[in-house]
Parts: C-alpha cells; sequence; structure tokens
C-alpha cells in the first residue's frame, strides 16, 4: 500500500511534533517553525513515521491519504 | 447559566496515599462532561474524557483570552498578573502571528543545537552533587537550576537573578496568594523586563530578548509593553513546569524500581524518549486544566456547551482515560501510545516550549543514574513534600542519598 501525505501550512501552528517524531518527512522552517514537507510519498519503511506525525500534530495540518 | 446545586468545587485536593493521580474529578452521566464550581464561585464545564478533551482544545470557537467574559480563570493569580495579551491568550489568526516571533527559539533544530549545553550543565550540577554529598536535594540541586539556567539563555536574563524572578514566578502562577500580591509580583517582573529590554536595544546580543527588540520594538511593528508580555510569558512558564516535571519523573522512578530498571538497561535513546512520553503522561504537572470560553454554541461530542460559558479541560485526567491508554493508574515506560499525552495540551495552543522540556528531561534522566546507579530517597516516601497549590504541580525538596564510592 502507497501513501500520500499532504501537509497544509495554513492550518500549521509550528508545533514541531512533524519534524520531532519523523524527521526523515519533515522539518521546520527555521524562521516561522512552520512545517516542510520533505518527501510527500514515503517508502513503506517510514509509513508508521507519517501516521504518528498525523496523530501528533495538534492542529490537524497533516494529513496522511491512501493511494 | 443558573447556579446548580450539582456543582463539584474544582479542582479538589489529591487523595494523601496517591500523590501521583489526579485528585477526584465529577463526571456526568455515561462520561459527559460535568458542571465544576471554580475559586471565584462561577460555575464552568469540566472535560475529563480524552475525546472530549481534544474536541475542546483542536476548535477554535473556544477561546483562550481570558478578558472575554465568562472565561474560567485559574485564580485570582491568574486573573491579576497573567491576563494580558500574549500567544498564552491570543485567539487566532493573531496567536500564530504573535507565536511565529518567538518560535525561532523553540524549533527542533535550535533544540537541538541546546543539547550539548544542556548536557554541559547537567554534568557540572551532578559532579557539584557528588562532591558535596550525599546527601542531595535533586529539586534544589538539580531539576531546577537546568531549565533556570536554559530558560536564562534562551531569553538573555542574568542567571544571577533567577531569585528574582523565580520567586516573582512562582507568586503569578500560585493558587494561594491575592490579586494584590500576584499583581505586585507581575509589575515587578515588568519593571524588571523593561531595564533589561532597554539594555538589550544598546547592546542586542544573541538571545530571544534582544531579537525581538532588534525585529519588531525598532522597526515599530510592536511596542515595548507587548515585549515585555512577550518575555514575561515565557520567563514566569518556562522554569517551574520542566522543573518539576524533573523532580517528579526521578521520584516516579525511584518509587517504580521495575521501570527504572527496564530504563537503565538499555542504551536506545528510543526507550528513554518514549519514558519520558509516559512520565509527561503520568505526571502531568499542569494539573489545574486548560482554560476556554465557548464564542458560539458547540456541540461537544453530544453534549452542547452554550455561548459564554466556561470550559475546563483537565489533560490530567484525559491522560488516565482507560479507553485510550489502557491501565492508566500505572506507569508503563513501553506504553505504546504514551505519545498521544495531552500533558503540552493541544491544539493551538500546544506547549511552545515542549521540545526543550522533552531535551531537558532526555539529558537529565539519561544521565543522572550513569552518575549516581545507587540513588535512593532519603526520607520515607510520605515525607516528601509535594506543592500542591499552584498551577503547577510539583516538589518543594527531593532528598537523596546513594553510596560514596
Amino acid at each position: 500500500m502507497s501513501i500520500r501525505i499532504v501537509a497544509d501550512r495554513s492550518r500549521c501552528t509550528s508545533a514541531g511534533n512533524c519534524a520531532r517524531v519523523a524527521p526523515e518527512l519533515f522539518d521546520q522552517d527555521e524562521d516561522d517553525g512552520m512545517v516542510i514537507l520533505l518527501e510527500a510519498e514515503p517508502p513503506a519503511s517510514l509509513v508508521d513515521a507519517a501516521r504518528e506525525a498525523e496523530t501528533l500534530c495538534p492542529a490537524s495540518a497533516i494529513l496522511v491519504v491512501e493511494d | 447559566m443558573a447556579v446548580t446545586n450539582d456543582a463539584v468545587t474544582f479542582p479538589a485536593l489529591r487523595e494523601k496515599t496517591k500523590p501521583f493521580d489526579p485528585p477526584p474529578a465529577p463526571v456526568g452521566a455515561d462520561g459527559t462532561p460535568a458542571r465544576v464550581r471554580i475559586w471565584d464561585g462561577t460555575e464552568a464545564w469540566l472535560m475529563t474524557s480524552y475525546a472530549d478533551s481534544k474536541a475542546v482544545l483542536s476548535d477554535e470557537r473556544f477561546s483562550a483570552d481570558p478578558n472575554r467574559p465568562g472565561f474560567p480563570e485559574k485564580s485570582a493569580a491568574y486573573q491579576a498578573a497573567m491576563a494580558e495579551r500574549n500567544v498564552r491568550t491570543l485567539d487566532n489568526p493573531d496567536h500564530d502571528i504573535e507565536k511565529r516571533m518567538l518560535i525561532r527559539d523553540f524549533t527542533v533544530r535550535r533544540v537541538s543545537a541546546i543539547r550539548p549545553k544542556i548536557q554541559e550543565k547537567v554534568d557540572g550540577l551532578i559532579d557539584a552533587m557528588l562532591q558535596a554529598g550525599p546527601p542531595a536535594d535533586i529539586a534544589t540541586d538539580l531539576a531546577f537550576p537546568v531549565p533556570t539556567m536554559v530558560i536564562c539563555e534562551l531569553l538573555g536574563v542574568p542567571y544571577e537573578d533567577r531569585e528574582f524572578f523565580g520567586k516573582r514566578a512562582n507568586l503569578c502562577l500560585s493558587s494561594e496568594v491575592s490579586s494584590d500580591v500576584a499583581s505586585t509580583a507581575g509589575r515587578e517582573l515588568e519593571a524588571y523586563l523593561e531595564t533589561l529590554i532597554d539594555r538589550k536595544n544598546a547592546e542586542p546580543a544573541d538571545d530571544l530578548i534582544s531579537r525581538l527588540v532588534v525585529d519588531v520594538m525598532r522597526p515599530g511593528e510592536r511596542d515595548r509593553q507587548h515585549v515585555i508580555a512577550q518575555a514575561k510569558l515565557v520567563l514566569v512558564t518556562g522554569h517551574e513546569t520542566t522543573a518539576n516535571m524533573i523532580a517528579l519523573s526521578v521520584l516516579a522512578l525511584l518509587t517504580n524500581p521495575d521501570q527504572l530498571e527496564l530504563l537503565n538497561s538499555s542504551d536506545d535513546p528510543a526507550v528513554l524518549s518514549n519514558a519520558i512520553e509516559e512520565l509527561l503522561r503520568y505526571i502531568s504537572v499542569a494539573h489545574t486544566g486548560r482554560r476556554r470560553v465557548a464564542i458560539e454554541d458547540v456541540d461537544v461530542n453530544g453534549t452542547l456547551i452554550r455561548a459564554g460559558e466556561g470550559v475546563i479541560v483537565a489533560n490530567n485526567v484525559a491522560d488516565r482515560d482507560e479507553s485510550v491508554f489502557p491501565d492508566a493508574d500505572r506507569l508503563d515506560i513501553r506504553r505504546e501510545n504514551a505519545r498521544q499525552t495531552l500533558a503540552f495540551g493541544y491544539g493551538i495552543h500546544q506547549c511552545m516550549g515542549q521540545l526543550l522540556s522533552r531535551v531537558e528531561l532526555q539529558v537529565v534522566l539519561g544521565t543522572l543514574w550513569k552518575r549516581m546507579p545507587t540513588l535512593r530517597l532519603a526520607v520515607p516516601f510520605d515525607e516528601v513534600p509535594f506543592k500542591e497549590g499552584g498551577s503547577v504541580y510539583g516538589l518543594h525538596a527531593l532528598p537523596v542519598e546513594w553510596d560514596k564510592g
């Protein structure tokens, strides 16, 4: 199963949880702390990390979509 | 809303025999929110389930602005000293704008860069304890100095002034002082920060206050009062929380030797990291709830909250929700979903210092037992002085001893 990550910067509240739990997939802008999506279509080995970031995002700015 | 007879006073005191468990909290029929009465005699809804708590904290129809009518403020002190406009009290869109001016110092990368400095400080503090003791007081000798030094460095506040601002910060967060006392403490902090801001303006350094001065005050985007309010918030909320979390974590591990053994038998950073999530969930130092007021009628999982009604999210009770965290009253450092803790809150107001706090906990708990493998309590457990009367749960002292090697 492949997944796709959507990071909605209009919802992002700069909490940084995504970059903390899935640094391979997300970074945080150095100036405003907002999400930077590094990998929209992660390999199978990072699916759990992507879902963790989705669960922990306090602003529901990260969505993991199954293709 | 009319005063009803069944509203229970919130928060209650903890049961003496269960200092790590939240105090008893009322729940409505079938687990629905109950009505509680707070310090000023007004009533509010109390959210104790995980689902209701998350629903309220992530819904921006609930305002965090204590100046709105109906807001269920934490205490007289909070009302007097903590109600100004800052990232804690602003709703969106203002909240995100203000937060982005501060967040640079709290990002994952920035916090990782501070880690070696934190390690150095922790090593030095443990060296000093080993030299002077046994015994030692973990609260005074380790738990408080670490976050205080970190926040001083980050903000650019002189560490030598820690007694001055520490005492006043404590008064602002207390539930046991009058509004006059808190308000004086708040004003003294503001005056102190004002002088500091003038010094930074004359000679900017590499710290948060200097950056606010240079980037937003000088160009006239925000006035000095605004910079004072932001700096005060970070200073007041930035050390008491982590300090008590460190002290209580050490105590929780000392009194759960099986969990301590599990923690120390692994060098995997993921084990330590998960243990900290579980300690955050289990201890939850922010123990008087997150406060909100509804700005329109909202249905929260079947309960209608009317516009103007206050809501208290008991995050510490929600973190013991059995439907999310089975056997929730047990400290289990291998708990798989410990990361879902609401200890730092949820929604746009989730704690801005959470990454910093985690790194401080990682360094302290990852170092302490390596240096002091025989660390133990120096007094019986029931003589450990818990600090209950503030918005942050904690310890007045944590007397420990060890075998001198």
